[in-house]
């Protein structure tokens, strides 16, 4: 029991971590300046978290007020900060933009 | 001083809100609310406008307090969010508030200690904090905790009245969850003690005048012809709406018991047909007047046209008004019935603002304006009235016919007046036993409710 426990939280986990990552990852492929981390964070964030936490609210309130979901939910929105922090403060990854990686085919043409 | 404040407002947010319901205790919070941000923002509430946003949130807090409805929840939640927002912004509009106060509530914390902006980095550079010392903290916490606790030891043997006092203070209702409980407050509060904003939609909406401006693309040739559009489209729109009228008055004059049985039917098609047609008239003249033809010069025509159309279509919100009125008078008030009025007020308003916005060149974004403040207005009104218990009255003691059923199954906050109801009108037995029912729950709730979920009803029942 306890293993299907640890098993299952350990899954619940993973998969909520990888969708917050992804979720923050898209955040930064689709902004203009992918590598300005201020002008992300300034134009991507605020938007960002309003949306998780409306679509958790949403989900604590349609859960009838069950404590796992609320417990639940106030992780992910913790989680999905430290993310946040990390991606601003940690993270050493360029990302390629679209302007760079065009190249002229006939640069010789006016 | 400030962390020490937003530490007791922690301590205070667990101690009204960990498991109860809601009561006095969304009062209290109200005023713990604006008591930390006066305390961290003076200056802002030297403003008017600041001044009128705490009052109205704290009217929702009391009215929330005097009968806790769903209604009162909501407008208290949207007053909290536009008191953050006004004070992260003071001169953006009130939808931009409502986005700064619900961002500073989710994640202000975050965003001013964690954020990664050029002008920190500077501060960062240029002070220096100064160590914090560890061993000074403990001495200052521990050693007077321990000398208090050997004295109240030691008093409590000295004198046996100190000593019950002592003894009555208990601390069993902190727990797990309750810490967990403060240290959301804690965070809640750390949020919004100095309110932020969204700073791209703030700098866009502070950017965003109210007045039209004309275009690069005046041309007369291209605006006579969107003027004898307009003219044409408008006249044609005014004569049917007469048309409409004088068969509504033919109507509404007609025999009273043809209108009495046919009123359902009318007024749940008819009124929602009539909203729709509202909507599309002011649709269509923000089309009409969206650019450069409010600066031609021989558009007089077509704005008294829109002003005659925009006055009709007031005087058919009048007739929709007064057919929810006979409606509510023969079959009796229903929360349904008090959205069209409400609908019908809000109608009459976005009439109103678009007259003004064709007759002093305005843009579409000061119609947006306006009409959000107005709806916050109502919101915040229509909170500090308890529609229950009127529904209720006016049911009982005006209307033709009423559903019982119906005014059973609102919230308590009639409960009380349908007990008084009792002793003066005739019901049948099934209904006098589902009162009694009603009232004896909602009394034993009220008997068994702590301080924090205190209801005005509380004071009533005591009274009695």
């Amino acid at each position: 029991m306890v293993a299907l426990l640890v098993i299952a939280f350990l899954l619940g986990g993973g998969i909520t971590f990888f969708f917050l990552r992804f979720s923050i990852s898209c955040m930064f492929w689709f902004s203009k300046y992918p590598n300005d981390k201020p002008y992300v964070f300034q134009t991507k964030f605020p938007y960002y978290i309003i949306s998780l936490f409306s679509i958790s609210i949403t989900l604590v309130i349609a859960s009838d007020m069950a404590y796992f979901a609320m417990y639940y939910f106030i992780t992910v929105h913790f989680l999905s900060l430290l993310i946040w922090y990390y991606k601003l403060h940690h993270c050493k990854k360029k990302y390629s933009t679209v302007s760079n990686t065009i190249e002229q085919s006939q640069p010789k043409l006016p | 001083m400030k962390k020490l404040a937003l530490f007791i407002a922690a301590l205070l947010f667990s101690t009204f809100f960990y498991d109860q319901s809601i009561g006095l205790n969304l009062f209290l919070f109200s005023i713990l609310t604006v008591a930390i941000l006066f305390i961290n923002n003076q200056t802002h509430f030297k403003n008017r406008k600041t001044q009128i946003y705490s009052a109205a949130y704290l009217i929702t807090g009391l009215t929330i307090f005097f009968h806790s409805s769903t209604l009162s929840v909501i407008a208290n939640l949207v007053a909290f969010f536009t008191l953050i927002g006004h004070l992260s912004e003071t001169k953006s509009s009130i939808y931009i508030n409502w986005l700064n106060g619900l961002y500073t509530t989710i994640a202000g914390l975050f965003h001013r200690n964690f954020a990664i902006t050029e002008s920190k980095h500077i501060e960062k550079e240029n002070v220096q904090k100064p160590p914090i010392d560890y061993l000074h903290w403990a001495k200052i916490t521990i050693i007077p905790a321990v000398i208090l606790i050997t004295f109240i030891a030691l008093y409590k043997e000295g004198n046996p009245v100190f000593s019950n006092i002592i003894e009555q203070i208990d601390f069993g209702f902190i727990n797990f969850q309750w810490i967990l409980m403060a240290g959301l407050g804690y965070y809640l509060f750390h949020n919004i003690y100095a309110p932020i904003e969204v700073e791209p939609a703030t700098e866009i909406d502070l950017k965003t005048e109210n007045s039209l401006q004309k275009t690069n693309a005046f041309s007369i040739p291209k605006l006579k012809q969107e003027n004898q559009l307009g003219v044409i489209l408008i006249s044609l729109l005014n004569a049917l709406i007469v048309l409409y009228l004088i068969t509504d008055v033919a109507f509404l004059t007609s025999d009273l018991d043809l209108r009495a049985s046919v009123f359902s039917a009318q007024v749940h098609s008819g009124i929602n047909a009539l909203i729709g047609s509202i909507v599309i008239a002011i649709m269509i003249l923000l089309y009409v007047f969206r650019g450069n033809l409010n600066f031609y010069e021989q558009n007089i025509t077509l704005k008294r046209l829109a002003y005659t159309w925009i006055i009709l279509n007031i005087l058919l919100v009048i007739s929709i008004a007064f057919k929810n009125s006979q409606y509510i008078y023969y079959f009796g008030l229903t929360y349904k019935r008090i959205g069209v009025l409400v609908y019908l007020i809000l109608a009459t308003i976005g009439l109103v603002s678009t007259l003004l916005k064709i007759s002093s060149l305005k843009n579409n974004w000061y119609l947006f304006r306006v009409n959000t403040q107005a709806a916050f207005i109502i919101l915040v009104a229509s909170s500090t009235v308890n529609w229950d218990y009127h529904i209720t009255n006016y049911n009982f003691n005006y209307a033709q016919s009423m559903d019982f059923n119906y005014l059973y199954n609102l919230s308590n906050n009639n409960t009380i007046l349908l007990n008084e109801q009792l002793a003066s009108k005739t019901l049948d037995y099934n209904s006098e036993q589902k009162i009694k029912d009603k009232y004896n729950k909602y009394v034993y709730q009220l008997r068994t409710n702590n301080w924090q979920e205190l209801q005005y009803d509380n004071f009533k029942l005591n009274y009695k």
